[in-house]
């Protein structure tokens, strides 16, 4: 399998990547890990929303652009969050229905956070995924080499 | 504690735990020194961050 299409896929459901290359234990591990953390965020009313990118614009807000950045690394799920936030109407009967968010619940910037969190943890799984398999230039430190190495 | 206190006290456990665990997932390959060293940030973190409350409940006094 192409590098490329290795790496989206481990975007897209996260864990996948290892999956493919037989790391089956560690490829769950993530997608258990990320999914939960993403599943707790919908579950707190949260959603991902597509911000303001204009900088002229008087609502433009930075941080919500990196939020939004972030919180797509959670793949799949993201981009059906940002898909049923951008229209709710048209989504409340189906499936998707349950990824659309309540910006006024008290606890949407909570839930917001578990996004974020989530879709990071996903980018790193992608950037160890690459460093692992697809261009292993270095060898991952083992814990307390380091440690070993200073007393040395 | 009031329950919406509750539900922001445990997102902090679970959010730092789960980072620490990703991490710690992503640097070791045994079981034993994942959660060895997903302990190990645990803790680290949670001190970090009860400072951090800490310095804030102050500066809001």
């Amino acid at each position: 399998m192409k590098a490329w299409i290795a790496l989206l896929l481990s975007w897209l459901i996260p864990g996948s990547g290892f999956m493919l290359y037989g790391k089956w234990a560690r490829g769950a591990t993530h997608l258990v890990v990320i999914g939960v953390t993403f599943g707790l965020g919908l579950a707190l009313h949260s959603s991902v929303a597509w911000p303001v990118w204009s900088i002229r614009s008087p609502s433009f807000n930075l941080i919500n652009n990196f939020t939004f950045i972030t919180q797509m690394g959670g793949g799949l799920p993201a981009i059906a969050s940002f898909i049923a936030s951008s229209d709710p109407g048209i989504v409340a009967d189906s499936l998707l229905g349950r990824f659309v968010g309540q910006p006024s619940h008290f606890n949407y910037e909570l839930g917001s956070y578990f996004l974020i969190i989530a879709g990071a943890l996903n980018y790193f799984a992608v950037g160890n995924f690459y460093d692992r398999f697809i261009h292993p230039r270095m060898t991952l430190p083992q814990s307390g080499e380091s440690q070993t190495a200073k007393e040395a | 504690m009031t329950p919406q206190g509750i539900v922001y006290l445990s997102s902090i456990f679970y959010l730092t735990g789960v980072i620490c665990f990703s991490i710690s997932l992503n640097e070791n390959e045994a079981v034993g020194t994942i959660l060895r060293e997903t302990v190990r940030r645990w803790i680290k973190f949670l001190i970090l961050t009860a400072i951090i409350g800490g310095i804030v409940l102050l500066a809001s006094l």
